[in-house]
């Protein structure tokens, strides 16, 4: 089975979007990578996202300024079928449904070629791209920590070939695969997010894991780290717990681990802490609609956008580096690493 | 009692540097850590100041124990005589800092080349230059990213192909830290 999203008029008029399995498709104004650009002034940013799951495939407005508007009737959150008529700003959508044997549908007519016309969207993703000759060996290079400083060196002078070059490696990731899996969870959109969740768990549950889903920002990560919250060594729930705090911003209560986990002879005053699942369950169930309202956090704040000054600094200085890099690699951040390491702060 | 004086100060003078030693490795600790925020490194960085000024401002009477610590294999140690040293803007301080970077190895020359990244170079710029096109390559690719750190590295010097290409991977690592704070793409090549 295939969703299509057709363009039916508005900027894009005569473009297909193809909505695939466990991808959400963001359609919004914004040029991020990883949504759907529609030049509509109507629009929001970051105006819907659709997701398939099996047969079914679901409409969420993303707190747009117009609003969504499926057959004519506003929605924050819908079951889409065949046939549905979507309006976002001055654009209209209509959902195709079509058997996967079936062969392509016969494009609709383009309207006239405007010079000024984005190309209709589509979702394909890109090639992998082979990596710049200057880069290629030490990406291979047998030391670890070379590879990964080749890795950063990419993403801090924004080498296009990048994200293609990770999400071919990612295909078949392995736990050598760390640090590309870190830097894709850095700099990839919203269609990464079955990629970088699959790759991540290519890593043990634990620090590593963790760290990935939260760089990553994306709302359907969280269930991952609810899960691990709860998972009977404490070591892997404190590191969820801390990964859960740094995408949502909540701030945990610690609670003693079993008995079964103190050390023989520890003094029960000591007893190692973990994060309370029911006290990051209950803020998730409360906060979950308001952040799948965006495809990226970071300690609760909405990071999907170009970044301020007065946001970067209200980050940890872990979130600071990753949030900078991707402005950085995206172009909406133009300072350099030093930045971030010099003596004194950084520059206004 | 000049002598009572002289001792005092001298342990004054340890006290800061001592203090200043463990801030920078506390620093270097909690660069990229989500534990803290950018209000907590200026804070930080505020503290130490204050130590690298008490440090600066005694003059040649620090200069025993910057000497001294300069040449020390622990890291911090070495990394705080060189920043304090940088800061005093003497061509003898200058100098011994050349020679530390040129001489160390390992963790004792990262240690240093950290201190040469976060300090003023406007004086030994040239000579970092020079260190980059004829130094032994672990100094060569130090000077590399410290300039870089600075925004002074010449990003087709044709020495940082061959950086990146050296048998040595903590040489290939600093070359490729060097690209990254240059912000510019390496140009393909090296041996």
């Amino acid at each position: 089975m295939r969703v299509l999203l057709k363009v039916l008029d508005g900027p894009l008029a005569g473009g297909v979007i193809a909505v695939d399995e466990g991808v959400p498709v963001t359609v919004g104004r914004s040029r991020d990578p990883g949504v759907v650009a529609v030049p509509d002034q109507a629009m929001s940013r970051l105006h819907f996202v659709v997701e398939r799951s099996g047969r079914s495939c679901r409409i969420r407005d993303l707190g747009s300024s117009n609003g969504t508007f499926v057959n004519a009737a506003q929605v924050t959150d819908a079951w889409l079928q065949a046939g549905d008529r979507i309006l976002a700003g001055d654009t209209t959508f209509e959902v195709a449904v079509e058997a996967e044997a079936a062969p392509p549908p016969p494009a609709p007519a383009p309207p006239p070629p405007a010079p000024s016309r984005a190309p209709p969207p589509t979702h394909a993703r890109p090639p992998p791209t082979r990596p710049d000759p200057a880069f290629a060996a030490a990406l291979e290079d047998d030391d670890e920590t070379v590879r990964r400083e080749a890795l950063w060196a990419a993403a801090w002078t924004g080498q296009p070939w990048l994200r293609g070059y990770l999400r071919a490696l990612l295909a078949n990731p392995e736990p050598a695969h760390r640090d590309a899996m870190l830097l894709l969870a850095i700099l990839g959109g919203p269609e990464d997010v079955e990629l970088v969740l699959a790759a991540a768990r290519a890593l043990d549950p634990g620090p590593e894991r963790f760290r990935v889903l939260a760089a990553f920002g994306h709302p359907a990560v969280v269930d991952e780290l609810l899960a691990g919250i709860e998972d009977e060594d404490a070591a892997v729930a404190a590191a969820a717990g801390e990964a859960f705090e740094k995408l949502t911003g909540a701030e945990l209560d610690r609670i003693p681990a079993g008995p079964e986990e103190a050390p023989a002879g520890a003094d029960p005053g000591d007893a190692t802490l973990r994060p309370d699942p029911a006290a990051a369950k209950l803020f998730w169930r409360d906060a979950h609609d308001r952040f799948f309202q965006s495809s990226r956090w970071c300690r609760g704040l909405d990071l999907s956008g170009e970044i301020d000054a007065a946001t970067i600094n209200r980050l940890d200085l872990q979130s600071r580096l990753e949030a900078c890099v991707r402005g950085r690699y995206l172009g909406s951040w133009s300072g350099s690493p030093a930045d971030l390491e010099r003596l004194g702060g950084l520059r206004p | 009692m000049a002598r009572v004086e002289a001792k005092a100060r001298t342990d004054i003078l340890a006290e800061h540097f001592s203090e200043l030693a463990w801030l920078w490795e506390r620093r270097e600790a909690m660069l990229f850590s989500p534990a803290f925020g950018p209000g907590a490194l200026a804070a930080h960085d505020r503290r130490m100041e204050g130590h690298v000024r008490g440090l600066v401002v005694a003059g040649e009477d620090a200069v025993p124990l910057l000497a001294a610590a300069i040449e020390s294999d622990d890291p911090a140690t070495a990394a705080a005589a060189a920043y304090v040293l940088l800061r005093r803007g003497t061509l003898a301080g200058d100098r011994a800092v050349l020679r530390a970077l040129t001489g160390a190895e390992g963790a004792r020359l990262d240690a240093i080349r950290r201190a040469v990244c976060m300090a003023p170079i406007d004086a030994i710029a040239p000579e970092l230059g020079d260190l980059l096109a004829t130094g032994p390559a672990p100094a060569a690719a130090a000077a590399a990213e410290a300039l870089a750190f600075h925004g002074r590295l010449d990003a087709a010097a044709p020495r940082l192909a061959r950086l990146r290409a050296d048998e040595d991977p903590a040489v290939r690592r600093a070359a490729w830290r060097a690209v990254a704070l240059s912000g510019a793409a390496p140009v393909a090549g090296g041996s």
